[in-house]
């Protein structure tokens, strides 16, 4: 279960990001940039490159640095 | 909103703008609470670049703009129909993609593109450095060829705008990015566009800044802490820096300080550090006086207008009152030195962007005025006098390496401007090439300095009347009492070069050109149609010219072609 806190920051990232009233999931590619290169920028962390194309909703990205947590 | 609202939201963002390195939500958070002017961008490119084109409204939006921006699809070539109405054209290149063994034939047929490009297109052409990766070499040498050689074509210095990343500015993910530009390199890309780059190309440069002193240019208060309290050290040297490198660009430095003007004297005399910036200063207003009345003081004594500066202030409270008082100009808000230098550093409108020889010796020029105005004071006989300051003046019909400065006068002159019509490079350049048309560039100079190209005839033959579409003249040049000479000598030629009996000149009111329609009412008569039917006068225009006492000579460079 993710930490619903970091969910909803992750989410209204996602909506300054694209732009949109409710962000569609999954985002298609260039999207998919543009929230991956936010969330590095907001949170200090550098998203490998195989990673990058499974993070395809706000889920998937918070779940992602949940781990990256853990991992610290 | 008020002007004084403008400038206070605009304040708020200034953190976040000029940032060293600004932030990506930071940015996209930022709502514009102020009129903005719609600006088309037409983007040409071979790879992904919203990574860097998402975050250009926030910094355009600073600048006053909301772009519309038409994105081309992935081609090498450049061969996707460009937007014929934008007024800036922006080509971003992944130069590895022109590697290999065909990458020499590649280069030559992206320079002949762009030749192509440029005589289609009527805006402004931005070309973007590539990252140095595979193939860059080339490109970038296409590039720079094209940057020198077209007019209105200039180069985005992407390399040096991205070097204090080092290594971070290639993105090492470029196959799951679709980019070689960084996320960080983006931002700084974006910034310096939307800030610096995409204004400076359909905006007038601004002339002037103005900055107060305690707490801005020096830490403390000058009056309490005194010349040798004050702190000079830490952040205040880059301010120092910026406002120098600047004032090496040809933007004038006024400073405006409620200070005892003898305390401000000494400090600039007295700490060393301070000795090259006090010179450099254009105007000093120090006093107790409102603010407001000494900003407009000063920039009156440089013949600038409230809307070519920019004035940097610690005090919100004191920019507000001067916004609701003056209007016009930008502001910043000094929160610290550091925020003060990168404004300086990015502010809309400080990029000069080509090499303004001529702006750099504008401060001596203004100094001379004032001299010549204290000299023709005391002068018992003015006539003499201007006949003593041995007037030359130098014009040339068609002269294409004055494209720049001619392109300038067109988009900076307010007062002598008889059309307003902003023309860029590429417009000037059809009057030089045009058989049609005609454009004559007049220098001056006299003992006390040389002002450089002051003013600009602008013309084009409709039938058998010579229509002279723009006169502007440098408000540097005025007051000689010579204006009227040589814009009469130019008209004269150009009527005579282009077969015309007649000639017209429509005028268009602006905010502030009543000079240059003064001058109109003196020498045309009204038509029905509204334009002004100009008197040409019959004869020698060198008469005129030795009347006014200025050495008139003319210099035909160019061949051009027979007009038909």
């Amino acid at each position: 279960m993710c930490d619903q806190k970091l969910r909803e920051r992750i989410a209204r990232l996602v909506l300054v990001v694209l732009g949109e009233q409710r962000a569609p999931e999954p985002w298609d590619s260039l999207q998919q940039i543009e929230v991956v290169l936010a969330v590095e920028d907001e949170y200090g962390v550098s998203i490998a490159e195989s990673e990058i194309a499974n993070l395809r909703s706000v889920d998937d990205l918070a779940a992602y640095l949940e781990g990256a947590r853990a991992a610290l | 909103m008020n002007a004084a609202d403008v400038a206070l939201a605009r304040a708020d963002w200034q953190p976040v703008v000029f940032a060293v390195r600004p932030r990506r939500l930071r940015l996209l958070e930022l709502q514009p609470r102020w009129p903005l002017q719609t600006l088309r961008v037409s983007v040409l490119r071979n790879h992904a670049v919203e990574p860097a084109l998402s975050l250009l409204d926030p910094f355009l939006a600073y600048a006053g703009f909301c772009a519309d921006v038409s994105l081309s699809g992935y081609d090498d070539a450049l061969n996707a129909p460009p937007r014929a109405d934008a007024d800036v054209h922006l080509v971003w290149l992944d130069a590895s993609r022109y590697g290999g063994p065909q990458a020499g034939s590649a280069a030559d047929a992206l320079g002949g593109r762009l030749r192509e490009l440029r005589g289609l297109l009527s805006g402004s052409i931005l070309l973007v450095e590539a990252p140095r990766v595979g193939g860059a070499q080339g490109v970038n040498t296409v590039l720079r060829a094209a940057a020198e050689r077209l007019p209105d074509v200039h180069l985005f210095p992407y390399e040096l705008i991205t070097a204090p990343l080092g290594d971070t500015a290639i993105e090492a993910r470029s196959s799951a990015m679709g980019t070689f530009v960084s996320g960080e390199a983006a931002v700084l890309a974006a910034q310096h566009l939307g800030l610096l780059w995409i204004p400076a190309l359909v905006r007038p440069r601004l002339k002037a800044v103005v900055v107060d002193l305690d707490h801005t240019l020096i830490g403390g208060v000058l009056g309490e802490d005194g010349v040798e309290g004050v702190v000079t050290a830490g952040g205040y040297a880059p301010v120092r820096d910026a406002l120098l490198h600047l004032h090496g660009k040809g933007v004038l430095l006024t400073l405006v300080t409620k200070n005892d003007p003898v305390d401000v004297q000494c400090l600039f005399t007295e700490r060393e550090e301070l000795i090259e910036l006090g010179r450099a200063f254009a105007a000093v207003e120090a006093s107790w006086r409102d603010k407001a009345e000494s900003v407009r003081a000063a920039l009156l004594r440089l013949h600038i207008d409230l809307d070519s500066v920019v004035v940097i202030d610690d005090n919100p409270g004191e920019v507000a009152s001067m916004a609701s008082a003056l209007r016009d100009p930008w502001f910043v808000v000094a929160r610290d030195p550091e925020l003060t230098a990168c404004a300086l550093t990015l502010h809309p409108g400080l990029l000069a962007l080509r090499d303004d020889a001529l702006g750099a010796r504008r401060a001596a020029d203004l100094r001379a005025a004032e001299h010549r105005a204290a000299e023709l004071n005391r002068a018992a006989d003015p006539v003499e006098y201007v006949r003593s300051l041995q007037l030359v003046a130098q014009l040339r019909m068609d002269a294409r390496d004055d494209l720049t400065r001619m392109s300038e006068l067109s988009r900076k002159t307010n007062q002598f401007n008889t059309a307003l019509a902003r023309l860029s490079e590429t417009e000037v350049e059809r009057y030089v090439s045009d058989p049609e048309r005609r454009v004559v560039s007049i220098r001056l100079r006299d003992r006390l300095s040389d002002s450089g190209m002051i003013g600009v005839v602008f013309a084009h033959r409709q039938e058998d009347t010579a229509v002279i579409d723009e006169i502007s003249v440098s408000c540097r040049a005025l007051g000689r009492s010579v204006e009227g000479v040589l814009i009469e000598a130019a008209i004269s030629r150009i009527a005579v070069d282009l077969g015309c009996p007649r000639v017209a000149v429509p005028f268009t009111p602006g905010r502030r050109n009543e000079p240059a329609l003064a001058w109109l009412n003196t020498v045309a008569d009204v038509r029905a149609d509204g334009t002004y039917g100009y008197r040409l006068r019959r004869g020698d225009a060198g008469d005129a010219a030795r009347c006014a006492a200025v050495d008139l000579r003319w210099e035909d460079e160019d061949v051009r072609p027979e007009t038909a």
